[in-house]
């Protein structure tokens, strides 16, 4: 995946929030997805698109106690998940 | 001999399913129509021509086709579901989910959940899980200890209620149960099991009606909570573990049968989630289950 590209939230997804976490519906074939709390602030982080490091970045600053490659890991995961589901999709890379 | 009028051949069927007339046409094989009344025993079904036209037009229709490959069964908006079925049990299913797609969608606050229902005073209490998780078995324990259940495989959920809060509706199914029982079920559930014995199809037997056992379709209790099997031979004592919103919320969504529409299907989940307390059970076998179970279920 490109560390780069904006990703861009499929603007028709349905979000549900119970206790902060989040519950997504693929508007097509109607399945439903749950995020937790991570997952979700990265859901809502990319209500702006942003790129794959910038929203390591992100999350870095925000736990410092939690190595790097660890959140890039996490980060790279929900995005493959996200982009397979098609509840987001990449903008035209740069890199 | 002579030729026989096409509608003397087999059985018109007319019946009542939560608050909906449903006919199914043409008129049906009786082997189809037999394997019907014994899935499905707790409903009214009309029973002559003669009821069926003085009475009121269907609000449901669900066709059965004959083909080459089997029987073909169309929903009320005439679309197929799944492929021809050989056998008569095949398209009585298939009837079945018909009927429960029709009622779903003509009722906004209504759902489906995976889900036996065992009747206590205060209400209902749901034992929900997929299949092979244990309704049935305790669905069999709890009617051979006298009480009286909202089936033992599906259940509908009406949000809203008629007082604005959830209630259970009964399908009027028949109890199934997998045969050989295991060996820890005692005798009782054994002579229980042959008193009621119904219909054979493969290792499922399905069970005769039980007026005192079973709830007839569209009777309403208010839903008091939704019990989550799990069944774990190292479980040792029966557990009951509260769930958070938003595991009850991932619970639901795996319990519901998927009927009308995903969007709304959450909304309603997560109201449920809102207004019903949802619990793990852990639990040895059935019999140490259904003991748990009842114990729970009936202390105030």
């Amino acid at each position: 995946m490109s560390k780069t590209a904006p990703i861009v939230r499929r603007a028709d997804v349905q979000m549900t929030e119970v206790e902060g976490e989040l519950f997504l519906v693929n508007p097509v074939d109607g399945e439903i997805f749950h995020l937790d709390l991570v997952g979700s602030a990265i859901w809502r982080m990319l209500e702006t698109p942003i790129s794959r490091t910038e929203a390591v970045d992100t999350l870095a600053m925000a736990f410092p106690q939690i190595q790097r490659d660890q959140i890039a890991g996490d980060v790279d995961q929900l995005l493959d998940d996200l982009l397979a589901a098609g509840l987001v999709s990449l903008r035209d890379a740069v890199d | 001999m002579g030729v026989v009028p096409l509608e003397r051949r087999g059985s018109r069927i007319r019946l009542h399913f939560c608050d909906q007339i449903v006919d199914v046409t043409p008129r049906v094989a009786s082997d189809l129509a037999d394997t019907l009344r014994s899935l499905l025993p707790g409903c009214r079904y009309l029973r002559a021509d003669r009821d069926i036209t003085q009475n009121d037009a269907p609000t449901v229709t669900v066709e059965v086709q004959e083909t080459s490959h089997g029987l073909l069964v169309r929903d009320h908006d005439g679309q197929p579901l799944e492929e021809p079925q050989e056998e008569p049990i095949g398209a009585a299913f298939l009837v079945i989910e018909a009927m429960m797609n029709a009622v779903q969608r003509s009722a906004g606050d209504l759902l489906v959940l995976h889900a036996g229902g065992l009747e206590t005073e205060r209400g209902l209490i749901a034992f929900a899980g997929a299949t092979h998780a244990g309704k049935s078995s305790l669905g069999l324990h709890f009617t051979a200890q006298g009480r009286r259940i909202f089936g033992d495989d599906r259940i509908f959920v009406d949000i809203a209620g008629r007082g604005g809060e959830p209630e259970a509706i009964a399908l009027g199914l028949a109890q199934k149960i997998r045969e050989p029982l295991p060996k820890s079920f005692s005798d009782n559930i054994h002579a229980h099991l042959a008193a009621r014995s119904g219909m054979r199809y493969w290792e499922n037997h399905f069970l005769a009606w039980s007026a005192d056992g079973q709830a007839v379709n569209g009777t309403r209790a208010p839903l008091r909570a939704v019990l989550l099997l799990e069944r774990d031979a190292e479980a040792g004592p029966a557990r009951f573990t509260p769930l958070s919103r938003v595991e009850a919320t991932q619970a639901l969504v795996a319990l519901a049968s998927d009927l009308a529409g995903s969007r709304e299907m959450l909304a309603k989940i997560v109201r449920l989630a809102d207004h019903v307390p949802l619990f793990r059970v852990s639990y040895t076998d059935s019999p140490a289950g259904a003991e748990a179970i009842l114990h729970w279920a009936d202390t105030p």
